[in-house]
């Protein structure tokens, strides 16, 4: 275990990206200013070893989710690298399964219909049996013929765990999943997030805009800059789980965040 | 109570009918009493008239709408994804859609003559066109989370279509089967008018030809009942599971 | 989740459908009438009761004709253009028309002589020619003999046929137009001129014969592709047609019964135009001279740009 974690999974070299605005559409968009130029990322670099959970934060709009469309390879950078287990990514796979921002699950099909999306034969019985295991290990079982519209965003989150875990991903990206969802929910789903990576010990990458949840969760934190973004802080986390963030470095780990990000809150 | 609600304003329509045509000395050839309408709706039906017109009208409509149905949600569908053909041949059809299709009823006699051909390429011109348009702007709407989503698992060609994009725009096409449906079948009864020697417009046409008023307002109510039964049975695709996630989502 | 699905449901009630509606409808239509038949199209007019009297009483016509009922001239025009009719009775400059179209038709029989009137208001504004001028006055189509004739009976007695409104309306809204005041007079083909004046609320100013002797108003027009193909057929259609024409002649009160029941119009209607001797069959042949003097008059009023040859089909005595 301590061996594999040394391999490194993703390594991203001086990743730029910039998109060029049109001058009509200049007037909504101001963060752009006056120039028809519009970097987004300006060279950010990192490596995450295989099976570590990272949590990236960092300001609002600071390009996150564009560093991680291209990660994923939904989109190609302006110009530096990426390179996974040490090729440069082509496009998106569904072994780099990603859990985006808003709803992803197809609101016309069931929760069973969703999760055995990526399987080959979803309607064999072994598939079938391998749904249901899926459906309990989010506490989902007797949902599986209900729609999408029927849960509540919580089981919504879940389901669209399972589907992507269904997959045995060697990736998995998590683009702010549970920012919609209420506080005490949030809480249940960091934990379930814990017990879903030690049992399935594979790369995770997870956005989230709250410093709490990068605490508890990541075992690499990495804090971007505003945009146009580059790393601030390259963070090593090597907690056991569950952690406790009012006491002793994590504490301070967590004053710190805060105090690099300019926040000067009594903690 | 409430079931028995539309059944009230149909009554109250025929007591005011009743009571316009008595109190205002209506004579029967400008409009006829209800109780005559009766009449002669329960004559067609006896005599056959109502079945034979009916028939040909709806089996117009059918092949018409079928037709176009098979023709316009493939087209949309592509057009939606392919913008370059988008851009070729949309004008042509934002051109052609609001002609309406009565007028090409003298070009329909033209190039088929009389008949079922002329009405039923007229029921397809008044559907086809909206339909493409209706289902193209469908899949534009598609959200793009969806397809980043079908990206990710690898979903091509037939996939895409079947597991994402046809379901995801199958409630705005079932939308679009409503609203042109009955609008094939107010223009089938005005197609018929002309083109054709049978039909329930032509029942009316013919009807008014040989001064019989009572059969003419016949006619207007067995149109009006079989559209109702038609807007009825789209209701059932309404209520699919795979339509009714679209007005029910938050 | 392996009860059907409603999706599949409804796409197999949709396939059911078409299967039935479709059954239904050729059910209904596969009653003999196949293409072999040969089709006639006419309007419900007396100008073309050769046709039902005919299907009543000729065993030919019962078994190898039917007869397409058209509600407008425009329509059967269409027909006759894009090939769908064999025959049709037809009016006269029209059919003049079409030759000019290069349309390939030809002229077997007139329909009957005479039977139009030029009705006016009872009680109203128009006594006598002069009495035209600024009024409305309703004509079947311009491509109609009604219409070369009103303007020539308005031109004869010195009328400036500018100052007279004309309007194309389709014979049967005639009478009630007239009733309700939206016209002031017509000129058209029977029964419509008559049944103003059973209705009382018109009077006809003139009849056609005071205006046009031997008055042609509708033909019977064949098809030279037609001939090419059916000829033995046609001939028979056509010699029928004429033999109806010399029986009606003969037993009007008879005919009138037929016609009307086939039209759907009024017996007493007919009746009083048959018995009224408002129309002839004496002379239904048609003569070259009377088409070129029609072509002529259609040529002055600028219906046409060239006078065509409309051929004469004799071929069936």
């Amino acid at each position: 275990m301590e061996q594999e974690k040394t391999l490194t999974k993703i390594e991203v070299r001086e990743l730029k990206k910039a998109y060029i605005e049109r001058r009509t559409k200049k007037r909504f968009y101001s963060q752009c200013g006056a120039h028809e130029y519009c970097p987004v990322l300006d060279g950010i670099s990192f490596s995450i070893p295989t099976g570590c959970f990272t949590c990236f934060i960092g300001p609002s709009g600071c390009g996150k989710s564009t560093m991680f469309r291209i990660i994923s390879g939904f989109e190609e950078p302006t110009s530096g690298s990426v390179l996974i287990d040490g090729k440069e990514v082509e496009g998106p796979s569904s072994r780099h399964v990603c859990v985006f921002q808003e709803d992803g699950l197809f609101p016309w099909f069931t929760a069973r219909e969703n999760i055995g999306l990526g399987l080959k034969d979803a309607r064999s019985p072994g598939a079938q049996e391998e749904i249901e295991e899926y459906l309990e290990l989010v506490g989902l079982s007797g949902f599986g013929d209900h729609y999408p519209h029927e849960l509540s965003g919580g089981m919504r989150r879940r389901a669209e765990v399972a589907r992507a875990l269904i997959m045995n991903p060697d990736i998995l990206f998590m683009d702010e999943p549970f920012g919609a969802l209420d506080f005490v929910t949030r809480l249940q789903m960091r934990e379930e997030m814990v017990n879903v990576h030690q049992m399935f010990d594979m790369t995770i990458l997870f956005i989230t805009h709250d410093i709490d949840e990068a605490l508890q969760l990541g075992d690499k934190i990495i804090m971007l800059t505003d945009r146009p973004s580059k790393v601030a802080w390259d963070l090593d986390l090597d907690f056991p789980h569950p952690r406790d963030l009012s006491v002793g470095p994590l504490r301070e780990l967590r004053r710190e965040i805060y105090h690099r990000m300019g926040l000067h809150v009594a903690l | 109570m409430k079931r028995f609600k539309p059944l009230l304003s149909f009554l109250a329509l025929i007591v005011l009918w009743q009571a316009g045509v008595v109190l205002l000395k209506v004579p029967d050839f400008m409009f006829p009493r209800p109780y005559a309408v009766a009449q002669a709706l329960y004559e067609m039906l006896v005599d056959g008239q109502l079945y034979k017109n009916g028939v040909a009208s709806l089996f117009r409509v059918t092949w018409g709408f079928y037709l176009a149905l098979v023709t316009a949600v493939p087209l949309g569908l592509f057009l939606g994804r392919q913008r370059s053909m988008r851009d070729f041949l949309n004008p042509l059809i934002q051109f052609l859609r609001p002609i309406s299709p009565l007028a090409w009823i003298p070009v329909a006699l033209m190039w088929f003559g009389i008949g079922d051909k002329p009405a039923i390429f007229l029921i397809f011109l008044s559907s086809f066109f909206p339909l493409v348009v209706f289902t193209t702007s469908s899949v534009l709407n598609i959200r793009s989370t969806y397809l980043r989503v079908a990206r990710n698992f690898g979903f091509e060609g037939k996939e895409l279509y079947l597991k994402v994009i046809l379901p995801a725009v199958l409630p705005d096409i079932v939308t679009a089967i409503r609203i042109t449906l009955g609008t094939a079948w107010l223009v089938i009864v005005a197609a018929e008018m002309i083109a054709v020697k049978s039909g329930l417009g032509y029942l009316i046409i013919d009807a008014r030809n040989s001064l019989r008023m009572d059969r003419v307002v016949a006619g207007m109510v067995a149109i009006g009942v079989i559209g109702l039964v038609l807007d009825y049975l789209v209701r059932f695709l309404e209520r699919m599971p795979s339509v009714t996630w679209s007005r029910r989502r938050r | 989740m392996q009860k059907t699905r409603p999706e599949k449901r409804a796409l197999l009630l949709a396939i059911v459908w078409l299967v039935v509606i479709s059954l239904a409808r050729f059910q209904l239509t596969s009653g003999g009438q196949t293409s072999e038949h040969l089709k006639i199209g006419y309007l419900p007019i007396t100008c073309h009761l050769l046709l039902p009297i005919a299907m009543e009483r000729d065993e030919f016509f019962k078994r190898h004709v039917e007869p397409i009922k058209f509600t407008s001239w425009p329509d059967m025009i269409e027909a006759v253009k894009g090939g769908r009719l064999d025959c049709a009775l037809i009016l006269a400059p029209i059919a003049i028309s079409l030759a000019a179209q290069r349309v390939p038709i030809e002229v077997a029989l007139l329909g009957h002589r005479n039977g139009t009137g030029l009705v006016v208001a009872r009680g109203g504004p128009i006594h006598g020619p002069r009495d035209f001028e600024g009024k409305t006055v309703a004509i079947p189509i311009r491509f109609s003999t009604q219409n070369l004739a009103l303007l020539s009976f308005l031109e004869d007695s010195g009328v400036d046929i500018q100052k007279v409104t004309r309007v194309e309306l389709p014979p049967p809204d005639m009478p009630s137009a007239l009733a309700s005041g939206a016209i002031d007079a017509y000129i058209v083909g029977e029964p419509y001129a008559t049944q103003s004046v059973l209705a009382g609320t018109g009077v006809i100013l003139r009849d056609i014969r005071e205006i046009w002797p031997n008055f042609i108003s509708s033909i019977l027009i064949v098809r030279k592709d037609a001939l090419d193909g059916k000829r033995a057929k046609l001939d028979t259609l056509i010699r029928g047609l004429y033999n109806q024409g010399k029986w009606i002649d003969n037993h009007r009160a008879e005919a009138a019964r037929i016609g009307a029941r086939f039209f759907g119009l009024s017996p007493k209607l007919i009746g009083a135009v048959l018995l009224g001797g408002k129309v002839s069959y004496e002379d239904i042949l048609p003569r070259e001279e009377e088409f070129s003097q029609i072509a002529s008059r259609m040529k002055r009023h600028h219906l046409l740009e060239h006078v065509p040859r409309l051929e004469i089909y004799r071929g069936w005595k």
